[in-house]
């Protein structure tokens, strides 16, 4: 779910756009560094931007028909680390923007913010701490995938939230009320998306896993086939 | 992806992409500086003609691309209007749990500006994006510093969108001809194998890419021309005197 052009109010668009550079900077960084051991990473991030943005053209099935589509943040994070996603989602938004339409310039910053630093975390960390617990494969994708589209959301609630806080109740008002509103497309969007990460990684381990694991993937052994 | 192709193939192609790129980006901020409905309206107004009597899109694609941002934009600022916390118009009420929806006057305010100011800056930016290709606004990019490898990974990228765009294409085509879509089950089951296949297609495409910029004597440096365009001293002009008078207007004019 992205914030359309201009719909925030000048402050929240320049600082939300502040708060990213510095995000996309360190990620920038990072890619930096990683790349000058494997040349062959700055392809392959850069093939992966493209493939992030064929994947927001997909529709996917979703139980209220409404139109959603996957955004690949969780199982980029899982593949990547959280630090380089935060430039791709960059890239990937700013072509949104222009070839389709969709998000914007001045909601870039506060875009990039949900999309690809909290997002990513969340799915990241979910995908550690529960691969850590020893819950099966499938299950810590399912909800680093899922959590990744949830946390992206609430973000996105509490953006707008500030942005335009109730006239009576408030941020907490306002916020329960975005959160209200977008959750009908949101929620089933999360868990069609988890759904499909684990189908695609499975997928994926079935027919690569050897090309991957040559690349530096961590993905689970071969006892832990999904 | 019709804004590509008009991107491409619109009247002012050969206008030099800083000159668009300024008009665009001072309509923007205007838009987003105002604090009355009645400018932002001006500015898509504006943007509108520059982009179908200037650029010469068709208004019949036009108006089709421009439906679903202003759609998901009504969805947005219906959101902004209501309230559950009670207001001066009410609407409905849920028995169960104790909620009123209401409009508030400050609600709709909020929301009349927010969908103004919006619809100026969407079409501004549709207004760049309809006459400008994305090779021209990453030279732009280059050109005002934006960070080398952002640029790299950009271009990287949009080459290869459009490769796999074609892919995704024929593999949908094969799979719906095999009924793939006709159950929710399925489709997702279709959709997994599509994004698995351009999935794995992009690793080997990637490596393919590397594997040809070595053998052509790459210094982990990718190096690209831009087009040559001129400047021209009365679009320039042109542009800077609307975008300033517009932005001044949006400081000066208090609701």
């Amino acid at each position: 779910m992205h914030i359309m052009e201009g719909f925030l109010p000048v402050a929240h668009a320049a600082s939300w756009g502040a708060v990213s550079t510095v995000c996309v900077g360190f990620g920038l960084r990072s890619i930096a560094a990683a790349v000058k051991d494997k040349p062959e990473l700055k392809m392959l991030l850069g093939v992966s931007a493209a493939f992030t943005f064929i994947l927001s053209a997909l529709k996917l099935p979703s139980v209220t028909g409404s139109c959603s589509h996957p955004t690949g943040t969780g199982l980029g994070a899982i593949l990547f680390g959280p630090l380089a996603m935060a430039p791709l989602a960059a890239i990937v938004l700013l072509f949104q923007a222009i070839l389709l339409a969709h998000g914007g310039l001045t909601t870039l910053g506060a875009n990039i913010f949900s999309m690809g630093v909290v997002g990513p975390l969340a799915g990241y960390t979910v995908y550690n701490l529960a691969r850590k617990c020893s819950i099966p494969a499938s299950l810590s994708i399912f909800m680093a995938a899922s959590l990744a589209d949830l946390t992206t959301y609430a973000t996105t609630a509490a953006q707008l939230a500030f942005a335009f806080p109730d006239p009576l109740g408030g941020f907490g008002a306002s916020l329960v009320k975005f959160l209200g509103i977008f959750a009908v497309t949101q929620i089933p969007l999360a868990i069609s998306e988890g759904l499909l990460t684990v189908l695609i990684y499975s997928f994926i381990q079935k027919h690569s896993s050897d090309e991957l694991a040559s690349l530096g993937f961590n993905l689970p052994g071969e006892e832990e086939r999904i | 992806m019709y804004i590509d192709t008009y991107a491409y193939s619109n009247r002012w192609r050969k206008v030099h992409p800083g000159e668009k790129g300024l008009f665009a980006l001072l309509c923007l901020t205007s838009a987003l500086l105002s604090r009355t409905a009645l400018l932002p309206l001006a500015v898509a107004a504006i943007t509108i003609t520059m982009t179908v009597l200037g650029a010469g899109i068709p208004w019949r694609n036009y108006l089709r691309l421009a439906l679903l941002p202003a759609l998901f934009l009504l969805w947005s600022c219906l959101a902004l209007a209501v309230s559950f916390s009670g207001g001066e118009i009410h609407l409905a009420e849920i028995p169960f749990l104790h909620l009123t929806i209401s409009l508030s006057r400050q609600g709709i305010d909020q929301a009349e500006l927010a969908l103004a100011r919006s619809l100026g800056a969407s079409l501004s930016l549709l207004f760049l994006a309809l006459t400008t290709p994305m090779t021209e606004i990453m030279g732009l990019l280059r050109s005002l510093g934006a960070p080398r490898l952002m640029i790299e990974l950009m271009t990287i990228a949009y080459r290869q969108i459009f490769v796999f765009l074609e892919i995704t294409g024929q593999i949908r085509a094969a799979q719906e001809a095999r009924l793939g879509y006709a159950s929710p089950r399925l489709a997702m089951k279709s959709l997994a194998g599509l994004t698995g296949n351009i999935l794995l297609r992009s690793l080997s495409r990637a490596r393919q890419n590397h594997q040809a910029l070595l053998a052509r004597g790459y210094d982990s440096k990718l190096r690209f021309l831009s087009p040559p365009h001129n400047w021209s001293p009365r679009n320039l002009a042109a542009a800077v005197a609307a975008g300033i008078t517009l932005n001044i207007l949006a400081l000066a004019i208090h609701p």
